[in-house]
Order: C-alpha cells, then sequence, then structure tokens
C-alpha cells in the first residue's frame, strides 16, 4: 500500500514533467502512419512509439521485438533494455525535442512505463523506401532542383513529404474512398497552419464521395471539384515534391491518393497554375522574368490565332505597311477563307501532339520532326496554308506548352478554338466577346470556395508580389491572406550579417 | 432546391446566352467582310479639276499596290475617272477595278493645284474626312502638276515613296508637320487657316516638296510660301526645330553666308492685349559652315547679333505677306479669341488683323562651331 502511494506519487510527478512528451505523442497520432503499442500482453511496461512509413518494419519484427519479448520479465530499467537490444545507435535522452526530431526522422522511440519522461531512442530508418529509380519528375521537367516525383505508393509518397518536413505538424489523415478499390486517400495539412476549415470542406466532399473504384487522383478531382462544368482545372495537380511542400508550407491542404503519382492541392488560384519550381531556385529577377514570359505566352497562345483571323478576314487597316506584301504575297494561293486555314493547321497541331503523346518517345519524337517539318512545308508549298499562318501557329502551339501544369496547358488549347470561330464571326468584336466571357466565368469560379482570380478579383494588393512577378524571398515572409492560414509568416529572414566590418579591420 | 428547378434554372441560362448569341449575330450582320488579299488597298488619292460639265466636276485618281505579284517586286497601277464628287469619283473608279478597292490604308491624298487655287477643297475634303476608314495619320499634298503626269510619275517609283518622302521631310527637314488630324483642325478651327505641303516636279523629274500652300477661309490656296517660308512656320509651330538655315552675314563691306544648325530650342506665340503679338523665339545652334573671315569663337557674339537681326527681318516680312493676303496660319486669330469673350471671326480679320504688329523676341546660343579649329595663334 505504501509502494502504491509512492508510485501514484511518482506517476504525478511525471506526468507533469511528461507533458511536453505526451503531447508530441498525441501530436503525432494525430497523423493515422504514427504508431504506438506495448509488445507485452500483461502489462504496458514497455511502450514503443514511430512513425511506420518511415521505419524499417523488417527489423523491428525480425530483430526488436523478439529480444525484447524474450527477456521481458527481466527488464527493469532502461539501461537494462539498452543493454537487451542487439542493435546501434541507441541513445537514452529525455529532451523532448530531440524525441521530436527523431521521431520524424525514422526513430523509434522506446519508453519503460508509458509515461517516463526518459526514453530509448533507435534509429531504424528505413532507408530503401523512396528511392525507386522510375520516379523522375518528367512531365514537370525544371533544370534546377530536385528531380525526385511521387509515385504510385501512398506510403512512399507520405515519406517523401515527411522528408521534406521535419515537424510533427504535418499530418495525414486518410480516409477510405469507393466501395470496391476501397483507395486510401491522405489528407495532407500543416496543423495549427492551415484554415481548418478547408481541411473539413476536403473532408466533408472527401466522406460523401460515391464512387465504386477510384482510378487516379485527378478522378477524384473532377468528383470533388467546385464546378464541373468549367474547362479550367480548380485544384492543382503535381507530381513535383517541392511544389506539394510549397503548397503546403503556404498553408493548402493536399490530397494523396493511393495509386496515384499525382497529388492535388487546394485552394488554387489562377496564377498558381503558372508558377514553375524554378522560379524560386533561380534568383527573383531571373524567375520573375520567366514567369512574365510564360504568362504572355498564355495571352499570345490564346490570341494570335484569333488575331490572324480577325485582322485578315475584317481589320486590314492595323496591318502595318511592310507586313502587307509578304502576307498577301504568301496567302494569294491560298483556296479558303483565314478560318478554314487556321483551322485546318491547328487541328494538325492537335493532331501531331495527341499522336506524340501515344506513341512511345523515341517513335513521338520522329512524329514530331515529320509533322512539324515535312508536313508544314508541303501544305504552304500545296497552298493549302500561308506560310505566315504557319509561323503564327506553331508559335502559339509553342507557347500554350510552355504552362507547367498539364491540365492548364490543355484548356488554353482548348479555348483557342471558340475564340478563333468568333474571331471569324465577328472580327475583333468577336475576340472582345469571347474574352469578356471567359473572363466572366473565371471570376465565378471558386475552388474549395475561395475565390479563382484572386488576389486579382477580388483585388488584394498586399499579395500581388508572388503572382506576376516572383519578389524576393525578404519580400515573400508572409503567407498569402486568401488563403486565411492560422499563422502569418512562413519564415523571419535574418538580417543580413555582411563581412565587411571585418575586412575593414584587417 | 430540387432537381427539376435546378434543371430550369440551368435552361433558363443556356436560353440567355443564346438569345444574346442572337441578338449579335444580328448586330454584326452588317459588318464587312473584306479578305485581305481578295481587295485592292489604295495608296494614293488624288482630286483635281475636272470638265466643265456636272457629272465630271471632279477628275480623282487611285494608285494601287499590286501586292498578288509577289513580294519582291512593288506593282503600282493607277485608276482615273471623273465624278461629280469625291465619292461618287471613287465609285466610277471602283467600277473599273477587278477587285473592291478599300481606301483604309490610304497615305496621302492628293489635290491639284489649280483646282485648289479654283474651285476649293472643302467639297473633297469634307466627303473623304468624314468616312471613318480614313486614318489619322494621312497625309495631304497639293501638286502643281495636273494628276495625270504626277500620277504617272508616281507609278514609276516605289510604292512607298511619296509617304515617306513628305514624312522624311517633316521629320528632318524643313517641312512643319501635318497629317490629316492637324490640318483638320487647321482647317475646321476658328481663327487660323490650314497650310498644305506643295509638291513640284523639277526640271531633272525628281519630286521635291518644299513650299507651302496656305488655304484660306473659302477653302482655297491663297498663298504659296517657299522654302525658308516654311521653315520659319516650322520653328514656330514643331516640337522638333532640327533643321538647317543658311543666314546671309555682312561686316566691313564683305557679304557671305553661314550655315546655322538649330538642335532644340522653345518658341512662344501671345498677344498682349492690344494690338502686339509677341513671339519667343529661343534656339541652341550649331554653326557649321562659315566664310573665311569669320573668326570662331571670338565673332560669337558679332554671330548671334546678326542671326538675331535676320530672324527678326524675316518674321516681320512673314508677317506682313500673312496680312496682305488675308491668311492666318500662325492661329493669331484663335491667340485674341482665347482673350476675348466677344471676339469675331470677320471683324477681327477685317478690322483688327491687318493693323496688328508682330514684336519677336530671339534668343539665339551658339554651342559649337565644328571641329579641328586652331584659334589660339
Amino acid at each position: 500500500m505504501f509502494k502504491q502511494k509512492e508510485n501514484e506519487e511518482k506517476t504525478k510527478k511525471k506526468e507533469i514533467t511528461g507533458n511536453d512528451l505526451a503531447n508530441i505523442i498525441n501530436q503525432a497520432k494525430k497523423s493515422s502512419d504514427f504508431t504506438s503499442f506495448s509488445p507485452s500482453i500483461q502489462e504496458e511496461k514497455i511502450f514503443i512509439s514511430y512513425y511506420i512509413s518511415l521505419v524499417d518494419s523488417e527489423i523491428i519484427q525480425k530483430v526488436l521485438l523478439p529480444s525484447i519479448i524474450a527477456k521481458i520479465d527481466e527488464i527493469q530499467s532502461l539501461t537494462e533494455l539498452e543493454a537487451i537490444i542487439p542493435l546501434e545507435n541507441m541513445s537514452v535522452t529525455s529532451d523532448e525535442k530531440d524525441i521530436n526530431v527523431k521521431l520524424n526522422r525514422g526513430y523509434i522511440f522506446i519508453q519503460f512505463y508509458k509515461n517516463d519522461s526518459k526514453g530509448l531512442l533507435i534509429n531504424l530508418k528505413n532507408a530503401e523506401t523512396g528511392t525507386r529509380q522510375s520516379n523522375d519528375t518528367e512531365n514537370e521537367f525544371s533544370v534546377v532542383g530536385p528531380k525526385v516525383g511521387f509515385v504510385e505508393n501512398l506510403q512512399t509518397n507520405i515519406f517523401l513529404l515527411r522528408q521534406k518536413f521535419v515537424a510533427s505538424n504535418l499530418v495525414f489523415e486518410e480516409i477510405t474512398v469507393g466501395d470496391i478499390s476501397k483507395t486510401k486517400i491522405a489528407i495532407a495539412y500543416l496543423d495549427g497552419i492551415t484554415n481548418p476549415q478547408y481541411i473539413n470542406t476536403v473532408k466533408e466532399r472527401l466522406n460523401s464521395v460515391n464512387l465504386g473504384v477510384v482510378y487516379d487522383s485527378s478522378h477524384i478531382d473532377q468528383v470533388i471539384t467546385d464546378n464541373s462544368f468549367s474547362v479550367f482545372p480548380l485544384f492543382l495537380s503535381t507530381e513535383r515534391v517541392d511544389r506539394a511542400t510549397y503548397c503546403l508550407e503556404l498553408g493548402q491542404v493536399a490530397i494523396l491518393c493511393d495509386g496515384s503519382p499525382y497529388i492535388i492541392t487546394a485552394p488554387s488560384t489562377l496564377f498558381d497554375f503558372f508558377i514553375s519550381p524554378e522560379d524560386y531556385y533561380l534568383p527573383w529577377v531571373m524567375g520573375s522574368f520567366l514567369r512574365i514570359i510564360r504568362i504572355f505566352s498564355v495571352f499570345f497562345s490564346l490570341f494570335s490565332t484569333a488575331a490572324y483571323v480577325a485582322i485578315l478576314t475584317f481589320h486590314y487597316e492595323v496591318i502595318p505597311q511592310d507586313l502587307l506584301g509578304p502576307l498577301i504575297g504568301s496567302r494569294i494561293n491560298v483556296p479558303f477563307p483565314p478560318v478554314l486555314e487556321v483551322i485546318f493547321l491547328e487541328l494538325t497541331i492537335e493532331l501531331l501532339r495527341e499522336a506524340g503523346a501515344r506513341l512511345p518517345t523515341k517513335v513521338g519524337q520522329t512524329l514530331g520532326i515529320v509533322g512539324g517539318i515535312v508536313i508544314g512545308q508541303a501544305s504552304v508549298e500545296a497552298a493549302l496554308t500561308s506560310s505566315v499562318l504557319l509561323i503564327v501557329v506553331s508559335l502559339s502551339a509553342l507557347a500554350s506548352f510552355t504552362t507547367p501544369i498539364f491540365k492548364m496547358s490543355n484548356t488554353i488549347r482548348l479555348i483557342r478554338f471558340p475564340l478563333i470561330l468568333l474571331a471569324a464571326m465577328w472580327g475583333g468584336l468577336g475576340i472582345i466577346v469571347g474574352t469578356i466571357i471567359i473572363l466572366a466565368h473565371l471570376m465565378r469560379l471558386k475552388s474549395l470556395g475561395n475565390p479563382y482570380m484572386v488576389p486579382f478579383y477580388p483585388f488584394r494588393i498586399k499579395n500581388l508580389g508572388d503572382t506576376i512577378i516572383r519578389s524576393s524571398y525578404d519580400r515573400s515572409k508572409k503567407r498569402p491572406d486568401y488563403l486565411r492560414t492560422l499563422k502569418k509568416f512562413r519564415f523571419k529572414p535574418n538580417p543580413k550579417k555582411d563581412i565587411k566590418e571585418g575586412l575593414d579591420n584587417e | 432546391m430540387n432537381n427539376s428547378t435546378i434543371v430550369n434554372i440551368f435552361l433558363r441560362k443556356i436560353f440567355k446566352f443564346i438569345l444574346s448569341f442572337i441578338l449579335l449575330t444580328a448586330l454584326a450582320g452588317c459588318s464587312r467582310y473584306r479578305v485581305v488579299d481578295q481587295i485592292k488597298m489604295v495608296d494614293i488619292m488624288g482630286f483635281e479639276q475636272g470638265n466643265n460639265s456636272a457629272d465630271s466636276k471632279l477628275y480623282g485618281g487611285v494608285i494601287i499596290h499590286e501586292y498578288s505579284m509577289g513580294k519582291e517586286e512593288d506593282v503600282l497601277t493607277s485608276i482615273m475617272s471623273y465624278g461629280k464628287s469625291a465619292t461618287q469619283t471613287l465609285s466610277q473608279i471602283n467600277q473599273k477595278s477587278p477587285n473592291l478597292l478599300e481606301i483604309g490604308k490610304t497615305q496621302v491624298i492628293v489635290l491639284g493645284a489649280d483646282f485648289a487655287k479654283e474651285q476649293g477643297i472643302y467639297e473633297v475634303v469634307h466627303s473623304i474626312c468624314r468616312n471613318a476608314k480614313i486614318g489619322a495619320n494621312l497625309k495631304i499634298v497639293i501638286s502643281e502638276e495636273p494628276l495625270s503626269v504626277f500620277f504617272k510619275k508616281l507609278t514609276e517609283l516605289d510604292g512607298n515613296f511619296l509617304p515617306h518622302l513628305l514624312e522624311q521631310n517633316m521629320i528632318h527637314n524643313i517641312l512643319p508637320e501635318s497629317n490629316m488630324q492637324t490640318f483638320l483642325y487647321n482647317f475646321y478651327g476658328i481663327g487660323r487657316d490650314a497650310y498644305i505641303p506643295y509638291s513640284t516636279i523639277t526640271r531633272e523629274g525628281d519630286i521635291v516638296v518644299k513650299k507651302l500652300g496656305v488655304i484660306d477661309q473659302n477653302s482655297k490656296l491663297k498663298l504659296l510660301l517657299e522654302e525658308e517660308e516654311a521653315t520659319l512656320i516650322k520653328l514656330i509651330q514643331d516640337q522638333s526645330k532640327e533643321i538647317f538655315f543658311p543666314v546671309p552675314i555682312e561686316r566691313d563691306g564683305k557679304e557671305g553666308s553661314i550655315t546655322l544648325k538649330s538642335l532644340r530650342g522653345k518658341s512662344n506665340l501671345k498677344s498682349n492685349h492690344h494690338d502686339i503679338v509677341l513671339l519667343r523665339l529661343k534656339l541652341d545652334t550649331i554653326i557649321l559652315d562659315y566664310p573665311e573671315w569669320i573668326k570662331l569663337p571670338d565673332d560669337y557674339a558679332f554671330l548671334e547679333k546678326e542671326i538675331k537681326n535676320f530672324f527678326k527681318k524675316r518674321y516681320q516680312e512673314l508677317f506682313k505677306k500673312f496680312q496682305d493676303n488675308h491668311v492666318d496660319p500662325l492661329g493669331i486669330g484663335d491667340i485674341y479669341r482665347s482673350k476675348n469673350k466677344n471676339w469675331n471671326e470677320k471683324d477681327f480679320y477685317n478690322k483688327r488683323y491687318p493693323n496688328l504688329k508682330l514684336e519677336s523676341t530671339i534668343k539665339i546660343d551658339i554651342l559649337q562651331s565644328g571641329v579641328g579649329e586652331d584659334t589660339y595663334e
């Protein structure tokens, strides 16, 4: 009885001191890939906690657990336990920060009784997971920066993300979707940063999804989207780990789908689709330049062929005097009106693109050369198109491929066609009408209930810093207001420490 | 909201969309469908006096760029015809062409000198400039030669010869800058008269635009200004004052001439509420050529004084000329109109204008006088 009281007192004390440790473990427990259990059946003498996705479960099952269970009755303290376990890289610590960081790095944490403030940390990091050879980011290529992309395995994808965040507030919540496939879908967010409204919205939408089989994350994307009539992608989907990390850091929600190498992030704005990770790896002036080129190419791709049709059909006045000669000279033998000519060539390019996408890479390249050079040249010589148009159409096709996100570049190529038809009907007026329809549609769109055109509509002047230009890191330390994050600052830049003073004293 | 109302709202939206589409089609129904290679674009238009009969009061012509021949060579053709009015003449010309003529890219309008002197240009200007297709950057020129001769000469040359000739002379040489817009402002504006470049063909067969024709209030060509006088107007009216100017000088019985190049400057015309017009002109200049007996830079002060007196004298003479001919290309009437509520155009030009006096304040700065000069002995 006396002993019991003493024990009670001890545990009380330890509860107070072990408060932070319990918090850490409770926080980590929010993630579905975190586990803590006791190997013995009778009493919870030993407590083991770790992230399943990070550690090598084979070692735990074949080496760790047998050695503990064999001598579980004899163990009286942590040091004894340390002597029993036949593994290296062990340390006893009570430093909560250390425990927190190491848990996230693939250590397992063993406590002697649940409320002990001390614990044994063993490095069991699984080095093999995530090192698959074929997860290069081929579809969202970037010259600078990491080339690791997500793969088809959810555990690996979680591992890849967790590698970037050594923080326990990165939480993965798992939801099973699909009556037949029972696909595991993980919602990732930064706890205490991401606005809970977005998390709840995503959860609600995912829970109400009624599907048999989930094929891919883009399948989920279409089902939970705000407006399924829109040609614009409302959620960003990426295979790049760094891009997903960036979105999470800003305070967006990521949706990982088992069996899909593409991760959906939401809420997205229109300008998110024209960001390339390279913008952030190069100096901000360079990054801004690249981004301006990308945005310019969107406009060029949308309007150049439509403008060609409108000008050649209705507004000959705006053609510069010196251009009239070449333009008319190249068109004089073409029997079709400009619209048919343009549609003929645009369809040719679309055919080439589609055929190139369906064929194996090497055949696709050959096809590109055959199509681009032979068909282009031959159609000009056969007087089916004019050579000026050939330049315009191929430039606009080229421009449409500069958009980093595949879904968005498809959208841009698609909405070109109605613009061409409108231009053929009403000339410049038609282009204006088409632009107004597109703009009105864009302004009504919402992504997870967040306006799609923000910060341009509704206008938020303070958040313009990272849209058309990519301003320097000193200026973009805050998270954008429209994401309504719980914490404002992404980071606090250090004041610059110059070595000038030291040199002056030399 | 049940399912049928959603469908209803959706259908209503689609109906609205289709309706606006149909309405817009109706709106654009009369839009002009002109494929660029199926029309003939007029480069230069011209009008002059026709016969005495009513049906052929005007004689007009157009010069067309034949782009269809390929981009290597420019082929120009001219078509001429008679007609009642400018528009009617153009439609007569159009009947002689295999393709539709479009005047949207017209660069120059040529007016015959005799026609401008006798018949006046009002009707032609009125009918042409009200056409919405006419561009604002169009140039107007008066031709001394008959239209047929002038056009024959032009078709032998490059298609852009005349517009480029005019533009080059306006930017770098003596002609005051003018285009359709400034011309119409001067032409229709109260208290000012329009001026038009005047082209001649020299004995060697070159087209030269050196003179300036001034149109009076009856829209007839009243006065011809020579090269020097045109330059004096340019110095007042234009922003750019970068021109060459020969100035005669005299000292101790020796006569000579210096070539002045003005680089930049400021000009200002004002009235002092009484009968004196104040002209202020400030020029930064370079002396290019000068006679042997001038020693620079010692003679700067002398030269500045000579140039000043020269300009003063010339402006007096020019103003006198305007007064004698009852024309006002400097827009002095407009200056007085802006100061006086009871200003009346007729009274002003009949009573007050002939009695006005020009008082010019001229400041000349000589910045350089060439290189390679050894002035220290």
